[in-house]
């Protein structure tokens, strides 16, 4: 062979195995190549030295000092003194899951990206959720941008779709990225506050960047508090471009759409769960794979040219601005499935590194700023965070598609290269690896730069990144009544948190350039009057939009196939409960795909009132109201005097009533919503059907039953929800 | 719950103020379904909501307004006004906020079928609405309460005018 390494290399051994196949880098084997398992073998050092005793470190006689040459207990010692890894930066909080991909139909049209070359094409994906200011063991239901990035294994290598839930960032350019991370992250002095926004040095930075705005009333929307990562949306953020076979491109923006509907929670229930369950969305994510509820999201891509972009009225290399669907519609082009867990957390979910400099032949990058910036930094961090240039044969880090280089050594180096070329070009390899050319190989697209005198070096912006409001109005006047005061109270809330008076007006005064109605709200939530005046504008004359309300930006907008899929229901039980009808619930939940769980005041077996036995899973104080996306309170008059001297029953139903989810009071229960303290002026909207409280008379559990599941697909019931709230 | 008629003045005027938003939400629930992008390909069809129940919403929100704002003025600000001296302001800004409601009212029953406009309509409706109603719930009714005024009569009466003309706004079978 011309790669040939060594005369001798046909002396092989078990260690050193024999000739290396042609052509083959067997790096990129599937991760069985280092899956572990040590069913029925016995326990080693990790230089496969068998332990006999791995209770007793080794001493001079049993009540003598330790012997330093104990290399057993130095080697376990040593190796879990050195388990850390720096932690991201942002999105230090996350959580994983394999999957595929598949395209519905070619896009060859638009571009030769291995993933949508033929319809029923299937990738491998690997995906990272994840928040972004907390850390590792920071609680999942912050207010806060969702990570949502995409690995895909694909034929020409591996793409990674680095994106948010939202479709905007606080910032236009990769410059200011230190700042606001450092504004938002604990501040320096004392480390506080831990996942959260709500603190002046966020609030000072960003309204003293009033590009942030956009942002702002998308990080204060609903949107950033998701009930589940299977019911949130993705976007790649940046306008990236497609590329086809010919060369030719247009510009792209990528959607990820949520097959289960884009649905939130309601903040007084995300700060609770924050503390009963901060794995909340990594405890979903994980339970809805393992039951075979797979999270699934469609692909869509907007997609436009060049020239459609210079009319546009905003700049479509601006990470503030979204293009309207009403502009651009999105086109649903494939779908993502996540139907596998990681076998182990850190070698999975910590150690994948996501860069957005990794895109394969057929998709490139724009000119956003911030793009530029990012495509530097994710390689840069990787390589302090992994420990070297190297992570890219982490196992799942490294792509399905052959690797051929001459990248050599470095901390961690896993392969075995042979030969003594490691240059380009070689006679002495035959050439080899030779460059594949522009009918194979990745192409930049040679965007073309007028010779235009702004086009010269320059440190700034174009005029149109200036128009920081248009937008913000744009959203939040495409928002439901009930979304806008979700979006208010989430200002009042982060803004009642901070200590500076100034920083709360200044930002006040930003939010009445973008919707006079929020900005009043804002105040009157703060006690400020009179207002603040508005914040000059950068540019006084903003170009006309296109389209002043866009529902698509609603929740409600994308309810999704309405399905309950990985719901999850608590049915409240004590000893002497109705036992056919919990029965039958349970049953009809199932059929749904919803978990339905039977909450006592303890867990374990308990009789029910025609003498069966009910086998209770939760205990009300371990896994409290909040944590249901419905309630089913029981029947049984010795049941539910047994519930209603317990105070947590009261606090559970408080909670599911606060929070405006489904209740079905079964029978004797009802008198439980009236322990509960439901306000008497409950009965008009109840009596108009729509407060999502369903009582049911004793004997009818099939029909209420059927009732409370078609109450449950409407998600939430916010015609009971007031400011401040009734219960 | 207990029943309808044990409700004070405050809680039956409150009952409303929820009963109406209900008929909000359920509005805008129905308006952004409407208006929404294609559902994604992988869901097939959305069944459309009919257009005439938007419609119907919204006259309901019209009628319930319309009853309450009268049994409001006709009897609970007047009995406020005597108990409550100080409280002329509020009321004065009730009576403003309500004539202001009762212009978008009359807009919106002159609407046909629904379309971009009621739906705006609706919501600017929806947002008047509950800045009247934070302010009576956070202001007015714990002034009314403390006032020493017996509420419980008064609720009687405020029901038995609602419900006369509530009789009277009643769509013809």
């Amino acid at each position: 062979m011309p790669t040939a390494s060594t005369l001798s290399e046909e002396n092989g051994s078990d260690k050193t195995g024999s000739v290396a196949p042609e052509g083959v880098n067997s790096t990129i084997d599937s991760l069985d190549r280092v899956r572990v398992d040590s069913s029925g073998q016995r326990l080693t050092t990790n230089q496969g030295v068998p332990v006999a005793d791995n209770q007793n470190s080794l001493k001079y006689g049993v009540r003598g000092p330790a012997l330093l040459e104990d290399f057993i207990l130095r080697e376990k010692i040593t190796h879990f003194d050195h388990e850390r890894i720096p932690e991201r930066i942002v999105h230090a909080r996350g959580s994983g899951a394999h999957g595929f991909f598949e395209a519905y139909e070619p896009l060859t049209q638009y571009t030769k990206a291995a993933p949508f070359k033929e319809a029923g094409k299937i990738t491998p994906v690997f995906v990272r959720f994840s928040t972004v200011a907390g850390e590792r063991g920071s609680k999942d239901t912050a207010r806060d941008v969702r990570g949502f990035a995409v690995k895909f294994y694909t034929d020409e290598g591996n793409w990674d779709l680095v994106g948010n839930n939202m479709p905007v960032f606080f910032i236009q350019d990769a410059m200011k990225f230190p700042d606001l991370v450092h504004a938002v992250k604990p501040e320096p002095h004392n480390a506080m506050p831990q996942a959260g926004s709500a603190h002046d040095t966020f609030w000072d930075f960003v309204s003293l960047m009033p590009e942030s705005t956009h942002m702002l009333m998308w990080v204060m929307s609903d949107r950033a508090i998701p009930r589940s990562f299977a019911t949130m949306q993705g976007f790649g953020v940046h306008t990236f471009r497609l590329v086809n076979e010919a060369g030719d491109s247009v510009f792209v923006k990528f959607h990820w759409s949520p097959k289960y509907g884009t649905h939130s929670l309601v903040w007084d229930e995300a700060v609770k769960i924050s503390g009963a369950d901060p794995d909340f969305h990594r405890r979903d994510l994980w339970e809805r794979i393992e039951s075979g509820a797979f999270p699934e999201y469609e692909l869509g891509v907007q997609i436009f040219t060049e020239d459609q972009a210079e009319q546009f009225s905003f700049d479509i290399l601006d990470s503030t601005k979204i293009i309207p669907e009403e502009l651009i519609p999105v086109q649903p082009v494939g779908r993502m499935v996540l139907n596998r867990n990681p076998d182990n957390f850190f070698a999975e979910t910590e150690q994948v590194a996501f860069c957005t400099a990794h895109v394969v032949p057929g998709i490139d990058f724009s000119n956003d700023p911030l793009l530029a910036g990012r495509i530097h930094s994710y390689v840069d961090t990787q390589i302090s965070r992994l420990g070297g240039p190297n992570f890219h044969e982490i196992p799942i880090n490294s792509p399905i598609a052959p690797v051929h280089n001459n990248q050599r050594d470095g901390m961690h180096r896993q392969a075995i290269h042979r030969g003594r070329v490691s240059y380009e070009p070689n006679s002495l390899a035959g050439g080899c690896p030779f460059q594949a050319g522009a009918a194979q190989g990745f192409v930049s697209v040679s965007a073309s730069i007028q010779a235009k005198e702004e086009q010269g070096k320059v440190r700034a912006k174009p005029e149109k990144f200036a128009d920081h409001y248009t937008q913000a109005r744009l959203f939040f006047e495409s928002q439901s009544p009930v979304e806008q005061d979700h979006i208010a109270n989430a200002f009042r809330f982060e803004l009642s948190k901070l200590t500076v008076p100034a920083i709360r007006e200044r930002t006040v005064a930003m939010l009445r350039n973008a919707s006079e109605a929020l900005a009043r709200k804002v105040a009157m939530g703060l006690g400020m009057e009179p207002l603040p005046e508005a914040l000059p504008l950068a540019l006084p004359n903003p170009a006309q939009p296109e389209v002043t309300k866009s529902p698509a930006l609603s929740l409600l907008a994308r309810p999704g196939d309405g399905s309950l899929t990985g719901r999850k229901v608590a049915i409240l039980v004590a000893p002497g409960v109705e036992g056919e009808a919990v029965a039958t619930a349970q049953a009809a939940l199932l059929e749904q795909g919803v978990v339905a769980r039977l909450v006592g005041p303890r867990i374990g077996r308990m009789p029910t009132a025609s003498g069966d036995v009910i086998d209770a899973d939760a205990s009300m104080e371990n896994e409290p109201g909040f944590l249901f996306d419905a309630l089913i309170l029981p029947d049984g008059q010795e049941a539910v005097a047994a519930l209603a001297q317990d105070g947590h029953t009261m606090e559970f139903i408080k909670d599911q009533f606060r929070h405006c989810k489904t209740i079905l009071a079964l029978g004797a229960s009802r008198q439980l919503l009236v322990k509960a303290g439901l306000p008497v002026s409950m009965d008009k909207s109840q009596a108009q059907g729509g407060t999502g409280l369903i009582l049911a008379e004793a004997g009818d559990a099939g029909a209420a039953i059927a009732a409370f599941i078609e109450a449950m697909a409407m998600h939430r019931h916010f015609g009971r929800e007031m400011d401040p709230p009734l219960l | 719950m207990p029943a309808l008629n044990d409700k004070d003045a405050c809680e039956l005027l409150d009952a409303d103020h929820i009963a109406v938003k209900h008929l909000f939400v359920d509005y805008a629930r129905l308006a952004f379904a409407a208006a929404s992008p294609p559902a994604p390909a992988l869901l097939g069809k959305k069944a459309a909501a009919p257009a005439a129940d938007r419609a119907a919403i919204a006259m309901k929100i019209c009628d319930e307004l319309t009853v309450h704002a009268q049994i409001e003025e006709e009897i609970f600000y007047p009995a406020l006004q005597q108990a409550l001296p100080d409280a002329a302001d509020l009321l004065q800004e009730a009576q403003a906020e309500h004539q202001e409601a009762k212009e978008m009212i009359a807009r919106l029953r002159d609407m046909g079928a629904p379309d971009a406009a009621m739906d705006s309509l609706v919501a600017e409706l929806n947002r008047a609405i509950e800045h009247h109603v934070k302010e009576e719930r956070d202001e007015l009714f714990p002034k009314a309460r403390a006032s020493g005024l017996d509420l419980v009569p008064l609720g009687l009466q405020l029901r038995e005018r609602q419900q006369e003309l509530e009789a009277e706004t009643a769509p013809a079978t």
